[in-house]
């Protein structure tokens, strides 16, 4: 559970790893989007999404 | 957050305003007071408010106080699973928003059916597991930081549903009784669907299709399949407010898990833990 300093209370986003690097890189390319990497302190790189209800969903995988 | 529409628990709430005179109600857990601002000045209505937390009877007492309806009210530390009640004590048992956090919610609703006397009523919301995919994954997060009961807990509903059921008002749609099982399609995402790969995902739980009591929005034919929940993100402006809150509430022994943090400073882009 990551909680960060804002405005006003909210849910941010849920992350969900997966099974390795090549996963979320084919998700981005299936989606049209880019992975970028993590802060050093958590590691990994991640892809960012939206649901269909407008939540930010990441799928994120380690070194 | 959870996608649900609270306004029904609060309409629940309003109508302890219709409680006879002269009735006895419990309020387990009351928390902060919640349910209080169902209470009517100068009304009759001997109300216990229990909790297992010494520190959300203090903020439950100010909150009382605030809204004038203290001396209606007998506050009681309590727990929910092993209340010091007699049998049959309750003409009305309220619970609301609590039942989730215990590790045994079926025991916590044995007991207020034990406290309840004959043809009492039980009425409260809780959080249960089959409301969408993002509500479920809140759900396992939480519990694995336990803060939301046990993964092996019995969920309220199917305690419910095996013996006490009438009386329970479901303001939250709990008609499931599907359980989040660890492992996610992520489909649909964007509305694009993908060639099934084999492969790294045969190990995976949605290569064996459909499972009974699934999440029905799962895709047959995802793009990936994820592993796991990494985590949840939230925002709160006074993390320092928040962290007191968790030393001093029951929830405190859990939280210390090192799968939650605070993160005393503002970041740019994402936290760090």
């Amino acid at each position: 559970m990551l909680i960060q300093r804002g405005p006003r209370s909210r849910f941010v986003a849920a992350a969900y790893t997966a099974q390795d690097q090549s996963d979320v890189l084919r998700l981005a390319e299936a989606t049209g989007t880019r992975i970028r990497a993590l802060p050093e302190s958590l590691g990994g790189v991640a892809v960012d999404l939206i649901d269909p209800g407008g939540m930010t969903v990441r799928v994120v995988a380690g070194n | 957050m959870w996608g649900t529409d609270i306004r029904p628990m609060f309409t629940d709430i309003e109508r302890l305003a219709d409680v006879p005179v002269g009735a006895l109600a419990l309020d387990v857990p009351c928390g902060g007071g919640l349910a209080f601002r169902g209470l009517r000045t100068g009304r009759a209505v001997r109300y216990v408010a229990a909790d297992i937390s010494p520190y959300m009877l203090q903020r439950a007492r100010r909150e009382a106080g605030r809204r004038g309806v203290q001396d209606a009210i007998e506050f009681v530390e309590a727990d929910v699973t092993a209340l010091q009640f007699a049998d049959a004590s309750f003409d009305l048992c309220v619970t609301y928003n609590g039942l989730h956090c215990l590790p045994d919610p079926r025991a916590a609703l044995g007991e207020l059916v034990r406290v309840l006397r004959p043809g009492g009523t039980l009425r409260g919301t809780s959080c249960v597991t089959g409301r969408g995919p993002r509500q479920d994954a809140l759900i396992a997060m939480s519990r694995r930081a336990g803060v939301f009961g046990k993964r092996s807990a019995h969920r309220p509903n199917r305690a419910l549903a095996q013996g006490i059921r009438p009386r329970w008002r479901e303001s939250r749609a709990q008609r499931s009784s599907r359980v989040f099982r660890g492992a996610v399609a992520v489909s649909k995402t964007g509305g694009l669907m993908g060639d099934h790969v084999a492969g790294a995902h045969n190990d995976l739980h949605s290569d064996q299709g459909t499972r009974k009591g699934e999440h029905p929005g799962r895709s047959r034919d995802p793009i990936i399949k994820v592993h796991d929940i990494a985590w949840v993100e939230f925002e709160k402006p006074d993390l320092f407010g928040l962290k007191r809150f968790r030393e001093r509430s029951a929830l405190a022994p859990q939280f210390a898990r090192p799968t939650s943090c605070i993160c005393a400073a503002p970041i740019p882009a994402h936290p760090t833990c």
